[in-house]
């Protein structure tokens, strides 16, 4: 009896035990993700992947935010905090600083993620139709220009810096790679020129794929458009020096009557942020990690960080009732805040904006022309006037430059323009706040490959003096 | 033993039968842990005439008026001789036999062994030697007290996470800590239970939920001949916990209560208020000019008198704790139960501070007839932690609370709170007085000073932890020798986290109009092992085998949600109804929800066969196999085998003659293990994820993945030996060398950032490191009288490390976590950082040097770099970054513990040490910071005139060049701690018999005594990166440790 007993009880174990040893049931495929080649396997899906890519425009650590910040903080009007580190400082930022690898990184991250589409789309464009396929090429191309232009301009000195734009500019990854490690992934510097040469032609692509529209209202602004693929073009060849191009680029955006200015030049920092003066914004909602230290209103806001103020030089530019003072600056704490990102965590990245491509063709009309340019004054007072500023008439091309110039700094201040206006246009860094001069030329305008990134790849070069 | 009783009986009929001239002699008799021996057998002397103790240890002997001395003796204990003189009380502690300590069982993996015939290197630890410190968690209390493993606390907060090494740093991108086992039953591998701030904030140790009285035993499995049988989880070591059982035929009850006081062993010294005010007018004249006023005296409580605040003062305080338990066990027969309930309440040093957990077990056995055994083991813990925000966060008790103005009260009357709250923006932020917060446009302060006591008091900050362990097994004898086993083990565990910020309070309160934020983790685990054990001699031989399976599943499941804008700040909790969710500045709602999901699972055959012969030779083979569902498909299963022998040399004939050598084995071990821990579920695969754009859904890439991705394999050598030495075995020595070569390392190896890929990390296995050292540990019991014993017990480890390989596709790149790399030919830990040239005496300027040596000199007023003599040079740079040879890692550590017996008194002290190592005092870059804050004293050496030599540059205000990484900030690490100090009396029986006890006890213990060392910052045992393999010593405001007095008393009933 007992023994029956015990036979029964281990026939039992070991039957469960082998039960156990032969299914694999406790080995299950993961529930958050999925395999690559399941993102591109409908239209349905195709067009999510597609999102992906802005999704990665967000990334907190460029477009997101940094891109357009670090220009400024660089620049004379905007002021940081020691949040930043040694970023807004020149001469004691060094390539092993973090801020500036946290960029980098994320630039490339955003680049890999628009790569990575076009690599694993490309076989499956067939799979919708021919009007979507350009679209999807088209914002792909645009979201990768968009970060080289930043990464072209933070990392290299400006189109101008040699004759021919042949000094280095930044590594061109064009495809994502299919092995992280290997050497063919060591890609030198670009020359500045053939980034931009690159860029142009993407460019150009994209803006003879993209439709003028698509969607709803949040897609005209927050996904990229053949409005916006212009624009940015204006936006390079203004860079380059190019004036007739940029102002054929301007007046495209111009002529295809899908903006204007509104009336008042708050409107487009605020909530919906979708109104016509806005050819592109990177969108951010409530839904985009609420309490990110990185978003544009954290930094900016007076009353979150307040990482970022705004300079007495930039205050100095303005007339005691210029809208942009009166509504866009705020006075608090003894020290002035700008409140173009008053939504804390939920502010729109402004890239494109209306205002911006009159200023482009104002400039490149009025350095075009032998004398003063009476269309650039008149897109010049066009912009003024709308915020309640006198208008000018300058007396002499210099000065009506001059003047556009001033103008840029007032009206696209605190949007990524900062550094870049001073370098592309050949001016030193004035001494500002506690930073020195920085002579035009000089190697600290730029800045430094990351350390890291030197340490790995040993063609690639560093900037002078780090 | 029937004989022996027999023999006894005889004894106790002789005496009775002598009769004349006796006298009475009572007594106690214990073992060296002062438990009671029973059945030992007291003898007169040279007679025939003795009797045995009974169940307590107590005997009562009548002895001839003649006699000289009884001898004592027990089964398991060496015999011991006393002298009666004019005695009439004579308690005797028996230190054991030799023999008997070779028969004691460790615990080995899926099964038991005894000391003689283990091969392999354990150290065993007992669960009492931990039980009494003030710590929540048992890992804490390990420190220093075996060979070989070393533990590091991050810092002195209740429950923060613990880093345990088994000799060394076994991995360098995965988890280095080892496989904790409890009951048999492999945990659920987690070092920090809380989220928020990624793992960052305030963190919680889920060994905290573990009661340290509970613990019978630690067996720590060190190489791969123990450790092995754990195959691809093997490499950092295995710790095995076993838990009480009930002891058959007594019924105990053991009340064990303490309270304790704790206060920080030691804080920065910082300026008083006119220090502070006289130091920051300093930077700010010697930058904008003589005159420059930005630190004014304030009154912000409206007291009438200018502030001054000791925010040390303030933030820490002494705190109060108690913990109680009550444990019984008994056993009769067929059942034997142990059981134990705990609750106990902490206050931390740091203000706001406090865990109190609930604890409950039950361990429960029935062996219903000969072949059949089965049992139970369940235990309960929940726990509620009061954290508070420390070094991660601005709003810190160790950041805002270090360098926040002592010239400005911590309250004030006129806010709604009644705290100095600032009401302009940046709203919500310390107020500062009258101080400048900005010249010229400039900011001043190093970031936003937050009133952390205002944080503390408004806000909460708290998780809740729980977790059940419910084991189950069953065994059955089928045949002599021949065991099946199976046996089940659950665990679950969660978390919740629950964090809210007043409207009131600046970062996550004001902007939001209050802001709630619940994480909520839950971990489920089954494992389930099935194995038969035969075990069976055969003359001179014996054979003992172990072959079986394991299957094991593992979900986590993790869910946010919050609430912001609140209606009013009355609700400080998700409240249907009483909060918007809608940002205040721009109507936008926040999205406060979210989660994630993951699984895995594991599959091991596992065997293990000895042979031994004589009980003089041992051999033995053991072999796993492992599958586990976060491996590549291409390498999904893991084979690791290893050898091991010993040789008691002792029993050899030729060494009969050898005198003062009692005992002597030599063992050795070799094999491969693995290392898992660390490798996420689904780490081996290229995957696409969920990635919203606002409104819209997307995809995007998650993660780039590696079919081939492996376990770390480590191949693991071990040659040692166990010797006693001397009459009575007074020294036992045991010794190890080791070398471990780790290949296959799992490294998140680093990807040019060009190539875009997520985290710029592919999880690879690539790379070699090695760890080589030996361990001693020393035992001696160096008097033993009948009043008065002293023993004493050290351990002392010598680890040597070297990475030996990293990526090669990157030019075998070092890889960098902080100031630190791992980095080819050097150990893990090695600081690369500029050499830091001094303070020039004539401009006070710091300099450094470049990489040829030569001096690189900044002058903040023209920001210019210059070479000391007046040429311009290229500011200093990545190429002037350099190895320093000086690693974070310490290359020795051991311990050291005297226990004092006198009587009835007991008198332990415990040392633990460490170095070899540098740290890199972060703190004290920070505290000597040129933006507008507090300072250490120590600024008050800063240059002030040529020729003065100081590595204090000028004040400078905002210019904080000379704080950066440089070897400016290395220290050593060497220290010497009295870890504790406990004094100890046992009430005599008389007293305790008589109001009905088994035994009293009440002691006194100081812990963190004192610390013998060099190192300038609060404390040498400092571990600000958890977790990391790289970044190690590095001390970056940690919270400093608490010393703590405790008061005791265990009963016994």
């Amino acid at each position: 009896m007992k023994n029956y007993k015990k036979i029964i009880l281990a026939a039992g174990l070991v039957g469960s035990l082998s039960l156990a040893g032969c299914k694999k049931n406790n080995f299950e495929d993961p529930f958050n993700s999925f395999a690559p080649e399941t993102a591109f396997t409908t239209p349905d899906r195709i067009e999510k992947a597609s999102v992906g890519m802005y999704d990665q425009l967000q990334n907190a650590n460029f477009y997101g935010g940094w891109a357009i910040i670090f220009p400024d903080i660089r620049g004379i009007d905007a002021l940081a905090n020691p949040y930043f580190g040694q970023m807004p400082m020149f001469t004691t930022l060094q390539a092993t600083d973090g801020t500036v690898a946290s960029a980098f990184r994320g630039a490339y991250r955003t680049i890999y993620e628009a790569n990575l589409f076009l690599k694993y789309f490309t076989p499956n464009a067939d799979k919708v139709s021919a009007e979507k396929a350009n679209q999807y090429i088209g914002e792909a191309k645009f979201i990768r220009s968009l970060v080289y232009m930043s990464l072209v301009n933070l990392w290299a000195q400006p189109y101008s810096f040699t004759a021919d734009a042949s000094h280095p500019g930044v590594p061109l990854v064009l495809e994502a790679a299919d092995d992280p490690f290997a050497t063919s992934n060591q890609i030198p510097r670009s020359s500045v020129a053939e980034v931009y040469k690159q860029l142009e032609t993407d460019l150009l692509d994209a803006a003879s794929k993209l439709p003028t529209r698509q969607g709803n209202e949040f897609n005209y602004v927050a996904r990229a458009t053949k409005g916006a693929a212009q624009a940015l073009l204006a936006r390079l060849y203004l860079y380059k020096g190019d004036w007739a191009k940029a102002a054929e680029y301007a007046d495209l955006v111009i002529s295809s009557g899908a903006y204007e200015l509104n009336a008042s030049p708050v409107t487009a920092f605020r909530s919906p942020y979708t109104t016509a003066e806005s050819i592109f914004s990177v969108a951010h909602n409530g839904g985009d990690n609420p309490n990110t230290n990185n978003a544009l209103g954290q930094h900016y806001g007076a009353t979150r960080r307040g990482d970022i103020t705004v300079s007495e030089e930039y205050i100095a530019l303005l007339e005691e009732d210029d809208l942009r003072l009166t509504d866009l600056i705020e006075f608090t704490s003894s020290a002035y805040y700008t409140t173009k990102y008053a939504g804390g965590t939920t502010d729109w990245v402004p890239v494109l904006r209306y205002a911006e491509i009159l200023l482009i063709k104002a400039e490149a009309l009025a350095r075009q022309a032998s004398g003063v340019d009476a269309t650039a004054i008149s897109l010049l007072n066009e912009i003024r006037e709308r915020s309640n500023a006198t208008a000018l008439n300058p007396a002499t091309k210099e000065e009506l430059i001059d003047a556009i110039l001033t103008e840029r700094r007032i009206e696209l201040a605190f949007e990524g323009q900062g550094i870049i206006d001073f370098l592309r246009t050949g001016r030193a860094i004035p001494a500002h706040s506690i930073v020195a001069e920085q002579p035009w030329g000089s190697n600290y305008v730029v800045l430094p490959f990351p350390k890291y990134e030197i340490d790995k790849n040993p063609n690639l070069v560093q900037n002078p003096g780090y | 033993m029937r004989k022996m009783l027999c023999m006894l009986l005889c004894m106790v009929v002789l005496a009775g039968q002598l009769l004349a001239q006796t006298r009475t002699i009572k007594g106690r008799v214990t073992d060296a842990s002062g438990n009671p021996v029973a059945n030992a057998s007291v003898v007169v002397k040279g007679t025939t005439v003795g009797t045995t103790t009974d169940e307590d240890g107590n005997y009562t002997i009548t002895v001839p008026d003649n006699a000289r001395a009884i001898v004592i003796s027990g089964i398991g204990f060496t015999a011991a001789e006393q002298r009666i003189g004019t005695n009439t009380t004579i308690n005797v502690s028996l230190a054991n036999s030799k023999e008997a300590d070779l028969q004691e069982v460790v615990v080995v993996g899926y099964g038991t062994k005894t000391v003689r015939e283990n091969t392999g290197s354990i150290s065993k630890i007992k669960g009492s030697d931990v039980a009494a410190l003030p710590l929540p968690s048992f890992d804490q209390a390990m420190a220093g007290k075996t060979a070989g493993v070393q533990v590091n606390a991050t810092g002195g907060l209740l429950g923060d996470r613990v880093d345990i090494r088994v000799r060394g740093i076994n991995s360098i991108s995965s988890s280095s800590q080892p496989l904790i086992v409890i009951d048999g039953v492999p945990q659920i591998a987690l070092s920090n239970m809380n989220d928020f701030n990624s793992g960052q904030g305030t963190r919680f140790n889920p060994l905290a939920l573990l009661n340290p009285n509970d613990i019978e035993s630690f067996e720590v499995l060190k190489d791969a001949g123990a450790s092995v049988i754990y195959g691809s989880r093997a490499a950092n070591g295995v710790i095995l916990i076993t838990t009480k059982k009930g002891k058959k035929g007594t019924v105990k009850v053991n009340v064990d209560s303490k309270v304790s006081f704790s206060k920080a062993a030691n804080m920065p010294d910082l300026l008083n208020g006119d220090d502070f005010i006289a130091i920051n007018n300093e930077k700010a004249a010697n930058r904008w000019g003589a005159g420059t006023v930005v630190a004014r005296e304030s009154d912000v409580d409206g007291d009438g008198v200018n502030d001054r605040t000791d925010w040390l003062d303030v933030l820490f305080r002494t705190g109060f704790q108690q913990d109680h338990g009550v444990s019984f066990s008994g056993g009769a027969d067929k059942l034997s139960v142990f059981g134990s309930v705990r609750y106990i309440d902490m206050e931390g040093i740091a203000y706001g501070n406090r865990l109190r957990s609930g604890q409950a077990r039950i361990n429960m056995d029935v062996t219903p007839n000969k072949w059949f055994k089965a049992g139970t083991q369940i235990s309960y813990n929940r726990t509620l932690n009061n954290g508070v925000m420390s070094d991660r966060y601005l709003s810190g008790t160790v950041t805002s609370g270090f360098q926040a103005f002592p010239t400005v009260s911590p309250y004030n009357p006129n806010h709604p709170t009644g705290y100095n709250l600032a009401e302009t923006s940046p709203i919500g932020t310390l107020g500062w007085g009258n101080n400048s917060r900005a010249y010229n446009g400039t900011a001043l302060f190093p970031f936003n000073y937050y009133n952390p006591l205002a944080g503390i008091n408004t806000g909460r900050n708290d998780n809740t932890a729980q977790d059940l362990r419910l084991n189950a097994y069953g065994e059955i004898t089928f045949l002599k020798g021949l065991k099946f086993t199976s046996k089940i083990g659950v665990q679950y565990m969660d978390n919740w986290e629950d964090q809210y910020t007043s409207p009131y309070i600046a970062g996550l309160g004001t902007p939001f109009n209050g802001l709630v934020q619940e994480n909520t983790q839950y971990w489920n685990q089954w494992v389930w092992q099935n194995y038969l054990s035969y075990d069976r001699s055969f003359g001179a031989h014996k054979i003992s085998a172990t072959a079986g399976q394991e299957s094991q599943y593992n979900k986590w499941k993790y869910r946010y949600i919050g609430a912001s804008n609140f209606a009013d700040p009355f609700f400080t909790t998700i409240i249907d109804g009483a909060y918007t969710n809608v940002d205040p500045s721009s109507d936008e709602l926040y999205n406060l929800t979210g989660g994630d999901i993951t699984t895995n699972g594991m599959e091991s055959y596992f065997g293990r066969l000895g042979y031994s012969f004589d009980s003089k030779y041992f051999i033995e083979g053991s072999i796993r196999r492992d599958a586990f569902s976060g491996f590549g498909r291409n390498n999904e299963w893991g084979t690791f085998p290893s050898v091991s022998a010993g040789w008691e040399v002792t029993k050899e004939n030729f060494m009969q003659n050898v005198r003062h050598l009692n005992y002597l084995k030599i063992r050795g071990s070799y094999g491969v293990v693995g290392n898992s821990r660390g490798i996420g579920p689904y780490a081996s695969r290229s995957l696409y994820s969920g990635a919203s754009y606002t409104i819209l859904n997307g995809f995007g890439v998650a993660q780039a993945g590696n079919a081939a991705l492996q376990w770390e394999s480590s191949k693991k050598f071990n040659i040692g030996f166990e010797a006693s030495l001397f009459k009575g075995d007074r020294i036992n020595l045991v010794f190890d060398y080791f070398r471990t070569n780790i290949d296959n390392l799992i490294l998140d190896a680093p990807a040019l950032y060009t190539v875009g890929i997520p985290g710029s990390t592919v999880t690879t296995n690539i790379g070699r490191m090695t760890n080589a050292g030996i361990e001693i540990t020393l035992n001696a019991n160096v008097i033993r009288t009948r009043d008065f014993s002293w023993t004493a017990s050290a351990n002392f480890s010598k680890i040597k490390n070297e990475v030996k390989e990293l990526v090669a596709a990157n030019n075998n790149q070092h890889i960098t976590s902080g100031v630190s790399v791992a980095a080819v030919g050097k150990p893990l830990g090695t600081f690369f950082i500029p050499r830091w040239a001094g303070v020039d005496a004539e401009t006070g300027n710091p300099t450094w040097y470049a990489a040829d040596g030569s001096l690189k000199m900044f002058d903040p007023n023209t920001q210019s770099w210059s070479d000391g003599k007046g040429n311009e040079v290229s500011a200093l740079g990545g190429a002037d970054y350099v190895y320093s040879d000086k690693s974070g890692l310490p290359t020795w550590y051991g311990g050291f513990d005297n226990t004092f017996r006198y009587k009835h008194f007991d008198l332990g002290l415990s040392f633990f040490f460490s170095g070899g190592n540098y740290l890199y005092n972060g703190t004290r870059a920070n505290l000597l910071s040129n933006s507008f804050s507090n300072n250490l004293e120590e600024i008050k050496n800063r240059w002030t005139t040529p020729g003065q030599k100081t590595d204090i540059p000028r004040l400078y205000m905002l210019d904080n060049t000379a704080n950066s990484a440089s070897t400016r900030w290395l220290e050593k690490g060497d220290f010497l701690r009295l870890r504790s100090l406990s004094f100890g009396y046992n009430l005599p029986q008389s007293v305790y018999n008589r109001i009905g006890f088994d035994n009293i006890r009440v002691f006194a213990q100081v812990f963190n005594v004192f610390t013998i060392t060099k190192y300038s910052g609060s404390d040498p045992e400092v571990n600000t990166n958890a977790g990391s393999n790289i970044a190690v010593g590095v001390d970056t405001r940690n919270v400093p440790q608490p010393r703590t007095l405790t008061f005791g008393v265990n009963l016994a009933f």
